[in-house]
This record gives structure tokens, C-alpha cells and sequence, in this order.
């Protein structure tokens, strides 16, 4: 009777681990809320025991003798010196360069992005692996695929948050590709971790094109075109780079930056590769320090940025970056396939409810972005209500009307350039009433003379 | 007189709770050295999986049903902390504490030696499951690397621990059973 129901439940347990994962490789997250709660219990052990670790590990240090210590304070004054000599000329290089990068108007570098630090509370103890926990978690700001540095060096990418712990894969666990390039060519390669190589220290680097210049010494760093790493982000120095077998690509070896022996502080970069993905608007990819989200970065956007663009966006016949209201949706007032298909009393009611909304909001703020959408609701109103009575038409005109002055005044207050604001105004009502028509594009190039 | 009456009077229930109350402790506490504490001592080449050893010293002493239960939440403890597909440890380790069971009503539990051929059985089987899981399906055959340099040092620490550990179960059971 025992062995038969040991047996069920045995059975009845395998098939539950094997569902689990089944379900867990195919969707991510789904153990999240059950490893939040256990994680939020344990991980207080863990930095205990880490803590207490580390105290008694630095009272042991503490015990050497004043001779060794006597070395110690010699050698490291040498090093000082090194130091400080290094830092001058670093020092003066890092003028010039400062000179160079804006003159390319170039502001990024990895120094910007905002660090939190956290220490390494727990790693997986099989050799198979090479995960590690840290301290800090979701209520530290700490977000899935966030890059993780230490002593110079790349060292991981966050995997899993919790409350108050996350999970790093670190670049040397055999699992992790890193996409990078080399520093003086710019020739992309991918950096991935080796469990044999483990031993000596070393990763691979694969999928170097054969007519690249990566040489041995070179510095290895994060590639622009990665998913998931920041670029720029140092992570070794190649060596033993030479054609792989099959003749068509070159491999090497990679020996890290940083120290992996000895991991007990980490940074974590706050900044996550996919935000600068809807960084689109901003016209060159820019980094801006200390933003975290999205939004930030649209509302951070810098007095130059808006010069710029302002004037390319303007002559495009585009609203200009520092009007765009991130919140608004760009498409509300488009035509769809459905306007085109339906015609008559359905169209014609909701268009005008979509008027007055947009009536509505116009009057409340001083958006292009709603200007952009009410001209073109009109618009689309005018093309599909070709066949309606002329009543209607003249109720829309005297709306129209009745918006243009104030659509007219929240544009040029909106714009930063000087203008002639009652010569534009005069201008642009003439326009809009005589060419009932047009296009919102075409309305807003040729107010843009006036400039 | 009075201390034989008072030992007798030890119900069994408080008895069972008593000794499942041992063993989650020993759970939590296995796994956080397992976790926290010898991974980060610099001396170590490879850590002994504490929770290999209880879960199939577990299965060996007391039977099929409470070796799984303890290789179901020691399986859970590790999947929830660490990488891959959920799941993956808290099934190997219900194979090995059912497995285990079945040595239980078979052999005599006080011979030494076979709690050491266990361990290195047991391990040998954990690290082929993940080697074969993980790796085999990524093209990675170093067969013979990975043997000398994960399973083996694995295989003696564990051994080294096994020793201590089986005999601290073994005992713990003795004196709970009493």
C-alpha cells in the first residue's frame, strides 16, 4: 500500500515539474509572483550571512603584521605617483576631447549613465552555472536587463527581479552572448562565454568578418547594434585572433576586464538599452544623463536639441521636437480604411463628436500636436461629408472659424522663432478659409515663409 | 523512575512535528550555506550540494514518501533562486528522494559505506541530468573537460560532506524516534 501510493504521487509530482517546465521555458515570468515572496523572506538571510561573512572576513585582514604593512604603504605610494602622472596627461587628453566631441556634437558616454551599487549576496554553487544574486531589487530601481559593471569592467546583465534581490548572468556563463566591437575598428564581433575556457580566464570571441583589423591587445567593447548591452561598455582585450577553421571567419579569445575571482561590489547601470529605442523623435539617438523612462527622455530633450530639430522639423513640415506631447496619440485624427468604407450618418456622427473633443482639448492647452489633429478631423470630416447637405458644411465652417484664430495663437506662441504673430495670423486665416481642402501638412508649409 | 514516565509521555504527533520542524530547518539552513556562504570562500574549487545529501540521505532513512516531499521543496528552494526553466531541479530532485526510497526497506541503514557509493551514484546522476538538459542540446560534447573539471571536484566534496551529513540525519532520526 505505501510503495502504491508513493508510486502515484511520485508520478502525480514528475508530471507537475515537467508541466512547470514546459510552461516556464515557454512564458517568462510566470514564477515571478511565488519567487517575489520566497525571495522577500530569504534574501534577509542571505545578506545576513553575507555581512557576517564579510566582518569576519575584514577582522582577519586586519591582523597582519606592521612589516607587511610597511610594504604595502611603499608599494602603494609608487603606485600613487604612477597614478598621478597618468591622471595629468589623462587630464589633458580628456579637454581635448571633450573639444572633439562637440564638435561632432556627440554627448554619450557610459560615465553618464546612472549607477546604483549592490553587492553579491549569493551565486549558484554549481560550476555548471555562473548566476549571482545581488542586494538591491525592483524597489531599488533595478529592472530585468539592466548591465551590470564592476572594476572597470562589464561583468553581466540582470535576469530576474525580485522585491528586494536580482538575479545577474554573468558574461563568462555559457549561455551569455555578448554582441561588441572592437574599439579602434568598429568591426562587430560577438563575445560569448566558454565553460572549458573557465579555467583559463578566457571567453570566445566569434563571427569576426575576415577583412577586420581586431588585433591582439585590442580593447573589446559593447557594440551600438546590441539588444540588450549599453554600448561602449569595455569588456576585454582580444587576443590569439586568427582564422577559424572553415576559412571564412576569424575567432579569438577574450580576456576579461574585470576581475571575476573576487566579486563583492557591483555597479548596476540604470539605463536599459530598449528605453533609447523609443528615443526615436530626438533625431540622434541621444543619451540623456539620469533619465530613467521613456517620458523623461522626451521631456528632458535639451534647448539644442529643440534648435535643431525645430528648424529640420519645421522645414519638413513636421511639428517641431519640443511641442510633441508624448501622451497624446499621433494617430486619433488619421483616416482609416474604415472612413473610406462606411459613408453616411455613422461616420458623420462620430467625426463630430471627435470635433468637439478635439474643440474641447484645443481649448484647454497649447499643444501643436492637438492643432495637427483638429485641422486634420476636419479634414477627414471634409472628405467624407463631400455628399452632405450644405447646412452642415456651414455649421463646420463657422466652426473652423471659430477654431482658427485660436489655433493660429497657440501655434505662434508655441513656436520660439520670432515671427510677425499678426502678420502670420492674418495670413493664416485667409488661408484657411479659402482653401477648405488642404491637407494639415500642406497648411503648416505654407505658414513656414513666414518664419 | 519519574524521567522514564516523562519520555513516554511524548506524544507521537509531537514527536512527527518535532522531527518535520528539524528538517525544514535543516532545509533552510543547507541551502543557505549551499548558496551564500561557500560559493564566496575563496579556498573552494567547487562546493558539495548540501541538499543533494539530505534529500537522498532523506529518501534512504525514512522511505520514498518523505524523500520525495523533502526533494520536491529542496527542488522548489533551488528553482526559485536560480537560472533556467522552473522546474528543472525540483524534478530530479523527486526522481533521486523516490529513487532513494526504494533502497530504504532493502538494505541496512547503518553500513557506512553504502551512503558514500550513494553519493557518488546520486551526483553522478544530478550532473548528468543537467550536462544533458543544458548542455547536450547546445552542442557542447567537451565530455571529458566537463567531467574533470565540474563533476569530479563536485563528486569528492559531496563525498567528503556525505560523511558528516548522512551520520547527522542518521542520528537526528535515531533521537526523534526514541
Amino acid at each position: 500500500m505505501e510503495n502504491k501510493k508513493s508510486k502515484y504521487i511520485f508520478i502525480v509530482l514528475s508530471v507537475l515539474c515537467v508541466m512547470m517546465i514546459v510552461i516556464s521555458s515557454v512564458k517568462d515570468g510566470i514564477m515571478n509572483p511565488i519567487r517575489n515572496t520566497i525571495g522577500y523572506v530569504l534574501v534577509p538571510f542571505q545578506t545576513g550571512v553575507n555581512r557576517v561573512g564579510f566582518g569576519i572576513y575584514e577582522n582577519l585582514k586586519e591582523h597582519r603584521t606592521l612589516a607587511e604593512v610597511e610594504e604595502e604603504n611603499k608599494k602603494l605610494n609608487e603606485k600613487i605617483d604612477l597614478l598621478t602622472e597618468q591622471n595629468n596627461r589623462l587630464t589633458l587628453d580628456s579637454g581635448e576631447l571633450s573639444r572633439l566631441r562637440e564638435l561632432y556634437g556627440l554627448d554619450q558616454e557610459y560615465m553618464q549613465y546612472e549607477k546604483v551599487a549592490a553587492r553579491v549576496i549569493a551565486k549558484d554553487s554549481e560550476n555548471w552555472f555562473q548566476v549571482f544574486r545581488i542586494d538591491k531589487g525592483s524597489q531599488d530601481g533595478i529592472r530585468v536587463d539592466q548591465n551590470v559593471m564592476a572594476n572597470g569592467g562589464l561583468i553581466g546583465i540582470v535576469t530576474d527581479v525580485g522585491l528586494n534581490y536580482a538575479t545577474v548572468r554573468s558574461i563568462i556563463d555559457d549561455e551569455s552572448r555578448v554582441s561588441a566591437m572592437g574599439l579602434q575598428s568598429s568591426d562587430t564581433c560577438i563575445v560569448a562565454g566558454d565553460l572549458t575556457l573557465y579555467e583559463q580566464g578566457r571567453l570566445r570571441i566569434t563571427d569576426i568578418k575576415k577583412d577586420t583589423s581586431i588585433q591582439e591587445g585590442d580593447r573589446i567593447v559593447t557594440s551600438n547594434i546590441s539588444a540588450k548591452f549599453l554600448p561602449g561598455i569595455l569588456i576585454g582585450y582580444a587576443v590569439d585572433v586568427k582564422e577559424d577553421e572553415k576559412r571564412l571567419m576569424k575567432d579569438g579569445y577574450l580576456i576579461p576586464a574585470a576581475d571575476f575571482n573576487d566579486l563583492s561590489e557591483v555597479l548596476v547601470l540604470k539605463q536599459v538599452k530598449s528605453d533609447s529605442f523609443l528615443d526615436e523623435n530626438s533625431g540622434d539617438g541621444r543619451v540623456m544623463a539620469g533619465a530613467g523612462s521613456a517620458d523623461e527622455i522626451l521631456k528632458n530633450v535639451s534647448e539644442q536639441n529643440t534648435n535643431i530639430t525645430g528648424t529640420w522639423a519645421g522645414m519638413e513640415g513636421l511639428t517641431p521636437l519640443g511641442e510633441i506631447d508624448g501622451t497624446a496619440d499621433p494617430n486619433s485624427g488619421l483616416i482609416t480604411a474604415k472612413d473610406i468604407v462606411d459613408t453616411g450618418d455613422n461616420v458623420y456622427t462620430v467625426k463630430k463628436a471627435d470635433e468637439k473633443e478635439t474643440t474641447a482639448s484645443g481649448n484647454n492647452g497649447g499643444e501643436e500636436d492637438d492643432s495637427g489633429r483638429s485641422s486634420s478631423g476636419r479634414e477627414s470630416s471634409n472628405r467624407t461629408r463631400e455628399t452632405e447637405a450644405r447646412e452642415e458644411e456651414t455649421v463646420e465652417n463657422s466652426a473652423r472659424e471659430t477654431e482658427a484664430p485660436e489655433t493660429e495663437t497657440r501655434e505662434t506662441a508655441a513656436r520660439e522663432s520670432s515671427q510677425a504673430e499678426t502678420e502670420s495670423q492674418t495670413i493664416a486665416n485667409q488661408e484657411e478659409t479659402s482653401y477648405q481642402n488642404n491637407d494639415s501638412e500642406e497648411e503648416l508649409i505654407e505658414e513656414n515663409p513666414n518664419n | 523512575m519519574k524521567s522514564i514516565f516523562k519520555k513516554k509521555s511524548i506524544k507521537k504527533s509531537t514527536k512527527r512535528r518535532l522531527g518535520i520542524l528539524v528538517y525544514i530547518l535543516s532545509l533552510v539552513t543547507a541551502f543557505l550555506i549551499q548558496t551564500s556562504v561557500i560559493p564566496l570562500l575563496p579556498f573552494l574549487s567547487a562546493s558539495p550540494n548540501l541538499l543533494l545529501i539530505l534529500t537522498f540521505s532523506i529518501g534512504f532513512i525514512h522511505g520514498s514518501l518523505p524523500g520525495m516531499i523533502y526533494g520536491l521543496s529542496a527542488g522548489l528552494l533551488l528553482d526559485l533562486f536560480y537560472s533556467g526553466p522552473f522546474g528543472f531541479y525540483s524534478l530530479i530532485f523527486v526522481v533521486i528522494g523516490y529513487v532513494n526510497g526504494f533502497f530504504c526497506n532493502v538494505y541496512y541503514e547503518e553500513y557506512i559505506t553504502l551512503p558514500m557509493i550513494m553519493c557518488v551514484v546520486n551526483e553522478f546522476i544530478y550532473h548528468v541530468y543537467i550536462y544533458f538538459f543544458r548542455f547536450f542540446f547546445r552542442e557542447k560534447f567537451d565530455i571529458p573537460y566537463y567531467l574533470q573539471h565540474v563533476v569530479l571536484p563536485a563528486v569528492v566534496f559531496s563525498l567528503m560532506v556525505t560523511l558528516i551529513l548522512y551520520r547527522f540525519v542518521f542520528s537526528a532520526t535515531e533521537k526523534i524516534d526514541k
